[in-house]
């Protein structure tokens, strides 16, 4: 109820700086966030909500202990601590962590599977995906445009 | 329910999801999303943000773009530097000079009550 009243004051500062407001840092989607869909991010995300879907990111993604994704991801860096069912891709590295509970293939250059995690899938660490678009030329054009999406798209297959 | 004021979560600028989003603490998006939205909770339409989208939440503040219907328990508010279309259900609607509003306004009581935890509030 009194979040009413709090409104006027929180709404104040982004249409005046809205670059403050945001840090150039992660941003963070809770756990009661449940998406259907796709999802394409180019910045640094922590994920601790659930998707059922795919992912497809250009820096790095982490899947928080709450977070779960039915679907594939990619992603520059990907880190899991929390539930994935589906194939993750990663240009750079790919860390399972202690917590994480994994699903399906990894195809990643550098893969980190941390003990006590629950993986099951394999590893590929000589994707051909993986290899080509570690070159920054690549990884650096902005994906918003089809053009670079296909281009990633067909790198990857 | 007030904990949830606490930390909300931030749909970042760059992110944009396509389909279906469900929630239940505040958000802010940033980002760009098209679809829908069904929300217990509040949702702001940052500066940046660009929705395409049908939102139902208890409140939803819009600073950026709009392109939906919007429906809200509580209410619906309209910025200065928002840019709307569609129409807008709520008990409590504004719509602060400046905005670019157009759509409908439908000012009911219990305006867009489906599925509401407190009917209380509504009545």
């Amino acid at each position: 109820m009194s979040k009413n009243f709090a409104e006027p004051s929180k709404m104040a500062p982004p249409p005046a700086a809205p670059q403050k407001d945001l840090p150039a840092g992660t941003c963070v989607l809770g756990p009661t966030l449940h998406f259907k869909g796709e999802l394409y991010g180019e910045e640094d995300l922590e994920f601790q909500g659930q998707l059922e879907g795919s992912i497809e990111h250009t820096r790095s993604l982490s899947i928080g202990k709450e977070g779960g994704v039915t679907g594939n991801i990619k992603a520059k860096f990907v880190i899991v601590e929390g539930r994935v069912d589906g194939d993750i891709f990663a240009t750079e590295s790919v860390s399972i962590r202690q917590s994480a509970k994994v699903k399906g293939n990894i195809y990643a250059p550098r893969v980190g599977i941390a003990d006590g995690a629950n993986f099951s899938g394999s590893v590929d660490m000589n994707h051909k995906g993986a290899a080509v678009a570690t070159r920054p030329a690549t990884v650096q054009v902005a994906l918003s445009e089809p053009a670079a999406e296909r281009l990633l798209t067909k790198a990857m297959g | 329910m007030s904990t949830s004021n606490e930390r909300m979560s931030v749909f970042g600028p760059t992110l944009r999801f396509k389909g279906e989003l469900k929630a239940q603490e505040d958000i802010k998006i940033e980002g760009r999303i098209e679809g829908t939205i069904h929300h217990q909770q509040r949702v702001v339409v940052g500066a940046k943000g660009d929705v395409v989208a049908t939102v139902h939440a208890t409140s939803i503040d819009v600073d950026g773009k709009v392109q939906g219907d919007m429906s809200a328990r509580k209410s619906v508010k309209v910025s200065q530097s928002a840019i709307v279309r569609g129409n807008i259900r709520a008990p409590s609607v504004s719509i602060t000079e400046g905005a670019n509003f157009n759509g409908g306004v439908t000012m009911e009581p219990n305006a867009g009550s489906q599925g509401s935890s407190n009917p209380g509030a509504s009545r």
